[in-house]
């Protein structure tokens, strides 16, 4: 069978520093995975490389999407082509209403275009998913937001554009708990509205509680050291990373 | 007609002369001396941001002066001030906004020809103690038509202003806005938002002088800039001694568009108070590497990016328009910029988010 | 630190010599000055017909009317244009008049001379008193002399095509009238791939009162070479008014990196009419580091013009302005070039009743693709009484070029205050300290002694500041 998302022998890091060794990493298509590790493991430059972030480059090794070679193609092919991620720290685009932007990317892949009465319907149903007040749709995108609010706009657009590979990067410990529980609908809702796969990057386990896990990933200096079930969670939430030699600290707050 | 060479939207702090941003001259038709009115309305001393004296020029040829008052503790959804700068069209509204009474005002100047017209809105407003005001004013006019616009106001105690400016074309679109945050708490939004192309000239003076303590103000500007367009933006706050614990941000974003813009800033901060606090941010050129990443990890190109900003500038003001005439203006400019069946998606899209913007 | 701190005297810098036996001119300015200066000098004829030309202009040229602190103070009717000790110019102290070298002796300089500089060239009114540079530094071929001394040699040619070229007669009424008077000043040429290990020093010491100085100050630093220039300045206080109006002009030549720092703490009659100007050629590298503390009023905002592809120009200013003072203080970058980068950081501090203003230009040609320009200014206020005016213009014409700005006002919070004090230190030090942490980004950037001397003029100034 092919797998949806195939690394391997990935390595890769900035100009002045190699962060990624010899990674491999297989994900298929309607399933749940979790990538953890400890703070600096290289976990969130993954991320960024699988959606082809400029500011790092790949030494060696392939990342295969759906069968196809993407590591030279640009981040918004990668995005056309399915896949998602989103942003911890997403960026203030004045001038730009988030309705604007929603239907403007929402417009752009062929299998969601809809005539305005539907998009506007569809992103009605999505707000109340979320909970979240529609007037936030003619503001601007992100500006003035608070953490908790640009975290539901990141999970408004997983759930409008339905990628078929979804990456979360909540390494943020500082996320309060407003933002978690919305971070924790988002994922529960997009697993039950498609068959897409979610890979969520985190050391925080409260975030996983809601979420049927199918594999679990552990990356330490930057290597993939184990990959397993859901049990793996509760073992490093309770031992934390002390069996890959590090003293860390999981954070469960 | 004889005309008087006229500067317009001098900031209360000057800089370099050879910058040529200090003010903006326009040939004004001189009024015969037998047909001046006298100026007794109780706002005639309240500074516009177009000047003294082109304030006064604008009183006089108004054609049509209003006065309105709105009773303390009422509320008024349906202030209009229509221009039709086709008609060359000259306005004076005075408005004063009683204690605690809530107003929300549309100011439209509009038109299409290709017609050299000279139109003016002049507008003063009192707002006393804890009313409120909603302004939103339109300018989308002819490529070689001048319209001039001068709004000035005054906050008394508690008072909130918010104000939105959609400048979208004309020859000239020159908007002059002061206003004097007098009464103590009282506070002012302010954002200008606008596009200007071909040989379009854009030239505002956004002036706010915090003199009552505890007042708050914010001046927020965003644009594109394409093809020759020329803008001219000065926004100048003055946190006046004796404002204690007052703050005033301004924030200015350029989409510079084109390979032969003009674009002139001078976003002014006094201050002669030490309890305050003032900041200024701009961000002028062309999209930033990081907006770039984040709209290129949701699809969509370089090109598409700017586009979207562009386009946004239309599809935000068409969010705010609260009439046929004013949405219309709107999609004029979409349909010669963008085509008619982007702006037909526009006005669909717009349409279809009826009601969502009432919520903020 | 408090220790070091209180034994500056304040006297430092304000105490006067007797100008017995010193040829000065009559206070005004005629046509019949200029001939004299320029003859007294046996200048070429060509600088003679610069400075008649100038003189023309400067009774043209209005001063803008709109912008910038007033100097109805200043009355050229009652300022002597030239006056000098009388005295030849020495390559050593020992032939330095005595009150005279008690002078510079007491400002530190032969001391800064022997510890830390390639070279010293100091003027006393209008003209040079002493110029000296290291031997093994001459034998690099780097010049550093009088400007006057440069004219009679063989680098005339090179001070014609480069003297008033940068900032021209025109630029504006005190750049007229210094070209129509100037005298004084350093010549400094910096061979191909030179690079000098220490600075050089110019120091400008106006002693007579209700006098004008009029220094030029002309830096040619060839191709990749490398120089760190230092300016100097101080004056006795008068209750009449006087005068510099200095001019400066540095071309800096490809992939060559010239930094030019100056303290300045004229006395508080003074008017500091200045300007400064830099050409920066392709791939060079052009540092500002700017202190204004002293003078009545001053105008002063050194400009470069990048007009090199990748060149890049970063400016580092401080401003402190206490009663009766009024600086209009910044600078003006032109980006010429493609791929080129500035950088403005200034900081600036009001008291007493003080008015400082920071008042920049950020001009992006649209031939400057990919241009990168960041500004930030903070201004301090350190109480209720005094002004600080921001005004920083832009005008940016290039798609590619992006700029950014930011700009803070505000004061020292309580909370800070309380914080020191709750950890034992006294509220004037306590707020010493934080002034002098703001004004950190450019005292790091000052050669050790400076910064000691600019903390110190920091802490004169705050002395007695609460209460």
């Amino acid at each position: 069978m092919k797998h949806l998302l195939t690394i391997s022998g990935l390595n890769a890091g900035t100009e002045d520093k190699s962060i990624l060794h010899d990674v491999d990493l297989y994900l298929d298509a309607n399933q749940t995975h979790v990538l953890m590790g400890p703070n600096g493991a290289g976990k969130s430059t993954l991320g960024r490389i699988i959606m082809g972030d400029p500011a790092y480059q790949v030494e060696s090794g392939s990342i295969e999407f759906d069968g196809q070679d993407i590591s030279e193609d640009s981040p918004e092919k990668r995005s056309l082509a399915g896949i998602f991620l989103s942003y911890q720290a997403p960026v203030e685009i004045p001038g730009v209403p988030l309705y604007s932007f929603l239907r403007t990317i929402t417009q752009k892949r062929p299998e969601l275009k809809a005539s305005a009465r539907q998009f506007r319907i569809r992103v009605n149903e999505i707000c109340e998913q979320l909970d979240m007040d529609p007037g936030y749709l003619t503001r601007e995108l992100n500006v003035g937001f608070s953490g908790g609010e640009k975290k539901k706009i990141e999970m408004l657009q997983l759930l409008l554009l339905q990628p078929r590979l979804a990456i979360l990067d909540e390494t943020d410990s500082g996320l309060d708990v407003d933002a978690l529980s919305v971070v924790s609908r988002g994922m529960q809702a997009y697993r039950e509205s498609c068959d897409g796969t979610l890979l969520v990057i985190t050391h925080n386990t409260r975030i996983l509680e809601r979420l049927h896990v199918d594999h679990t990933h552990v990356m330490v200096h930057g290597r993939m050291v184990e990959r397993g079930g859901s049990e793996l969670i509760g073992r490093i939430d309770a031992e934390g990373f002390e069996r890959y030699g590090v003293h860390e600290e999981v954070s469960a707050s | 007609m004889p005309t008087i060479t006229t500067k317009l939207n001098t900031p209360p702090a000057q800089t370099w002369n050879y910058l040529k941003i200090n003010d903006v001259s326009v040939e004004l038709p001189q009024i015969d001396g037998d047909s001046l009115t006298e100026d007794d309305s109780q706002l005639a001393n309240i500074a516009c941001g177009c000047g003294e004296g082109a304030a006064r020029w604008m009183f006089q040829i108004a054609a049509n002066r209003r006065t309105i008052e709105i009773e303390p503790g009422d509320s008024e959804e349906n202030i209009l001030v229509d221009i039709d700068v086709d008609q060359a069209e000259r306005s004076c509204v005075d408005l004063i906004v009683g204690e605690g009474a809530q107003v929300k005002v549309l100011v439209i100047a509009h038109g299409q020809e290709d017609e050299e017209n000279l139109s003016s809105a002049l507008l003063r407003i009192l707002c006393k103690a804890d009313s409120k005001l909603e302004l939103t004013e339109l300018v989308s006019a002819g490529a070689s038509s001048t319209h001039l616009s001068g709004i000035g106001m005054e906050l008394e105690q508690g008072a909130h202003a918010e104000v939105k400016q959609y400048s979208l074309g004309a020859g000239l679109s020159s908007m002059g806005l002061a206003a004097n945050l007098v009464g103590s708490n009282s506070s002012l939004e302010l954002a200008l938002r606008y596009m200007s192309r071909k040989q379009e000239k854009l030239d505002v003076n956004h002036a706010v002088w915090q003199r009552g303590t505890s007042t708050k103000a914010t001046i927020d500007a965003s644009g594109v800039l394409a093809d020759h367009a020329e803008k001219n933006y000065r926004a100048t706050i003055d946190l006046v001694q004796g404002c204690k614990g007052s703050a005033g941000s301004e924030q200015e974003t350029v989409l510079v568009w084109g390979d032969d813009v003009i674009n002139r800033t001078l976003p002014t901060i006094m201050c002669s108070e030490d309890d305050v606090a003032g900041d200024h941010g701009a961000t002028i050129g062309s999209v930033s590497a990081e907006q770039i990443e984040y709209l290129a990890a949701r699809g969509l190109s370089q090109d598409e990016a700017e586009l979207l900003i562009a386009r946004s500038v239309l599809d935000d003001a068409l969010f705010h328009m609260s009439n046929e005439t004013s949405r219309e203006a709107v999609l004029r400019v979409a349909r010669d910029m963008l085509g008619e069946e982007e702006a037909a998606e526009l006005a669909e899209t717009s349409a279809a988010l009826e009601g969502a913007g009432s919520n903020e | 630190m408090s220790e070091d701190v209180k034994d500056v005297d304040r006297s430092l810098y304000d105490f006067v010599k007797s100008e017995e036996g010193y040829e000065r001119f009559d206070d005004g300015l005629n046509e019949e000055f200029v001939r004299a200066i320029s003859e007294k000098k046996d200048e070429p004829e060509w600088m003679l017909e610069l400075r008649l030309k100038a003189l023309d202009i400067y009774h043209k040229l209005e001063m803008p009317a709109n912008w910038g602190p007033s100097i109805e103070g200043l009355d050229m009717d009652h300022i002597s244009t030239y006056v000098s000790p009388n005295t030849e110019q020495a390559a050593s102290w020992d032939d330095v008049p005595e009150d005279i070298k008690d002078t510079f002796e007491r400002l530190g300089i032969p001391e800064a001379e022997r510890t830390s500089l390639a070279g010293v060239g100091a003027q006393y009114d209008s003209e040079l008193v002493y110029h000296n540079m290291r031997e093994e530094v001459a034998a690099l071929g780097v010049v550093y002399s009088g400007i006057e001394e440069a004219l009679h040699g063989p680098y005339e040619q090179m001070i014609r095509d480069h003297f008033m070229k940068l900032v021209p007669l025109t630029d504006h009424k005190f750049a007229a009238l210094h070209g129509a008077v100037w005298s004084g000043g350093s010549f400094v040429y910096v061979p191909k791939d030179v690079s000098l290990d220490f600075p050089l020093q110019s120091y400008f010491r106006l002693n007579a009162m209700g006098a004008g100085q009029f220094e030029h100050t002309l830096i040619i630093v060839e191709p990749g070479a490398d120089l760190h220039f230092i300016e100097g300045c101080s004056a006795p206080k008068y209750n009449v008014a006087n005068l510099h109006a200095g001019c400066v002009e540095l071309f800096v030549g490809e992939g060559a990196h010239l930094r030019y720092s100056t303290i300045e703490n004229w006395s508080k009659n003074m008017y500091n009419l200045n300007t400064k100007r830099a050409s920066v050629a392709k791939d060079a590298r052009m540092e500002w580091i700017s202190g204004s503390f002293g003078s009545h009023v001053s105008y002063l905002y050194p400009t470069t013009i990048l007009k090199g592809d990748s060149s890049s120009c970063e400016y580092t200013g401080i401003t402190f302005a206490g009663g009766g003072q009024n600086l209009d203080t910044g600078c003006k970058m032109i980006l010429n070039g493609a791929d080129t980068r500035i950088s403005i950081n200034a900081k600036s501090i009001s008291k007493d009743g003080g008015a400082s203003t920071f008042r920049s230009s950020v001009v992006v040609g649209s031939k400057a693709e990919r241009a990168r320009a960041t500004v930030s200014c903070a201004s301090l206020m350190l109480d209720d009484q005094s002004r600080s005016d921001t005004i920083p213009a832009m005008d940016v014409r290039c798609k590619s070029a992006s700029v950014g700005h930011e700009a803070t006002i505000g004061r020292i919070s309580d909370d800070t205050i309380l914080y020191l004090m709750s950890r034992g230190i006294g509220e004037e030090d306590a707020r010493t300290m934080v002034v002098n942490g703001f004004a950190n980004p450019v005292s790091k950037e000052l050669p050790l002694e400076y910064a000691v001397e600019m903390n110190n003029l920091i802490k004169l100034e705050m002395e007695g500041a609460i209460g």
